[in-house]
């Protein structure tokens, strides 16, 4: 939070860390950033603003596409489905800091904030390197998405539930352009 | 004078940290303004120190009040409808024309400097105009540019979901047993809305078990 707020979402400023860290930056990587900047943009049309999701959904997509090298349909489906998650936690988060400022002095009460979210953010992301290290069932699709991605059929589901804020003919213009790009783009680029 | 901008500043930067639904940004502005603001408030995070400049002129709630919601909608405005899709824009520009990654750099710069020098310098612009601030929105100058700049999401959202479906028709291409599970799941998710995550929890261990049987 405290990073957003001094630069801003790890979302949007990867590209200029890749550039300073010597990450290999390359067109996977740009389209993965492009799908979480989307959604990033469009959460307030997806219900409650929760820009910190998406930027949790997109570590953990680069953890899961750069570190342990799954294929980047994969990655994406996992940070949507991480994104999710921490939606939910977003929630619980806002009733820890009521009953933290309540509870104690502001100076405390921020800097307790501040750990509960690092070390919660730290935990998932290395219980989610641990599962799809150890677990069988992430071993052997590691060349494929082909189960796995059953875990993120409701993540998809809820972040293509539309609303009445929806501009449907652009929408509509977008979908078509997309079907176009998905039946041209080569299909073994994810 | 400029120990305490810098104070402000970084301040400013935790004004969200204990946000909640009862009290808002209460506790991050009872922290930049030194306790002296103890009332419910929400504002746009990026424009907190303006927000307090003003606190520290005006004593009527009511005007902190309104003031704060109008820079809650300049923020959105600002942050959310400006900023963000340019920068969505840019990348979309260097995918597509395969420009140089060093392009990118241009909205992140746009986007560090317009906020923190916001955050730096609104303070003093806040306690100076706080007797003209209420015009503040109408004298808006990006208002004019919100009518073309936050559609480009809709149309990139329509993108995003029929890349998803596209992801969905090669998983089916290849394995069967898929639509059956996307349908069950489908299926829960609304019978059960939030609970079906302990459907989607038992899922998964009944797969681990049974790769771990198989293997």
């Amino acid at each position: 939070m405290l990073f957003q707020s001094l630069i801003s979402e790890p979302v949007f400023i990867f590209p200029v860390l890749s550039f300073f860290l010597k990450i290999n930056f390359d067109h996977s990587l740009l389209f993965l950033l492009l799908i979480f900047q989307t959604l990033s943009i469009f959460s307030l049309q997806l219900g409650k603003v929760s820009p910190p999701n998406f930027q949790m959904g997109f570590v953990s997509s680069l953890l899961t596409y750069s570190f342990l090298k799954y294929p980047l349909s994969f990655s994406i489906l996992v940070g949507i489905f991480s994104s999710l998650i921490f939606g939910y936690f977003y929630v619980l988060k806002r009733k820890i800091n009521f009953y933290l400022s309540k509870n104690f002095e502001i100076k405390l009460a921020l800097i307790l904030s501040i750990l509960i979210t690092f070390f919660s953010y730290l935990f998932f992301l290395l219980l989610e390197y641990f599962l799809l290290k150890n677990f069988h069932m992430f071993k052997i699709q590691k060349d494929s998405i082909l189960i796995i991605s059953i875990f993120l059929i409701l993540a998809q589901i809820k972040y293509t539930k539309v609303n009445k804020k929806l501009g449907t003919i652009l929408f509509f213009v977008g979908t078509l352009i997309g079907l176009f790009l998905c039946l041209k783009i080569n299909i073994n680029f994810f | 004078m400029f120990k305490d901008k810098h104070k402000l500043f970084l301040k400013s930067l935790f004004v969200q940290v204990l946000l909640n639904e009862e009290e808002m940004q209460m506790p991050g502005y009872k922290l930049l303004t030194n306790g002296k603001f103890n009332h419910h408030i929400n504002s746009n995070p990026y424009l907190a120190t303006i927000v307090s400049g003003f606190i520290s002129k005006v004593d009527d709630l009511k005007r902190v009040e309104i003031f704060a919601s109008i820079s809650a909608f300049i923020g959105d405005d600002l942050f959310w409808n400006n900023l963000k899709p340019i920068t969505l824009m840019v990348s979309l520009l260097v995918y597509i024309f395969r420009i140089d990654y060093h392009f990118l750099l241009i909205p992140f710069v746009l986007y560090f400097f317009s906020t923190n020098t916001l955050r730096f310098f609104g303070y003093d612009y806040g306690a100076k105009n706080s007797e003209t601030l209420s015009n503040f929105y109408s004298s808006f100058f990006f208002k004019n540019f919100r009518f073309f700049l936050p559609k480009i999401k809709y149309f990139l959202f329509g993108f995003f979901t029929i890349f998803l479906l596209f992801l969905n028709l090669k998983i089916l291409n290849s394995i069967g047993i898929y639509v059956i599970i996307f349908l069950l799941c489908v299926w829960v998710n609304i019978s059960f809305k939030e609970f079906a995550y302990i459907f989607l929890f038992i899922l998964g261990v009944v797969l681990e078990v049974l790769f771990k049987v198989l293997m």
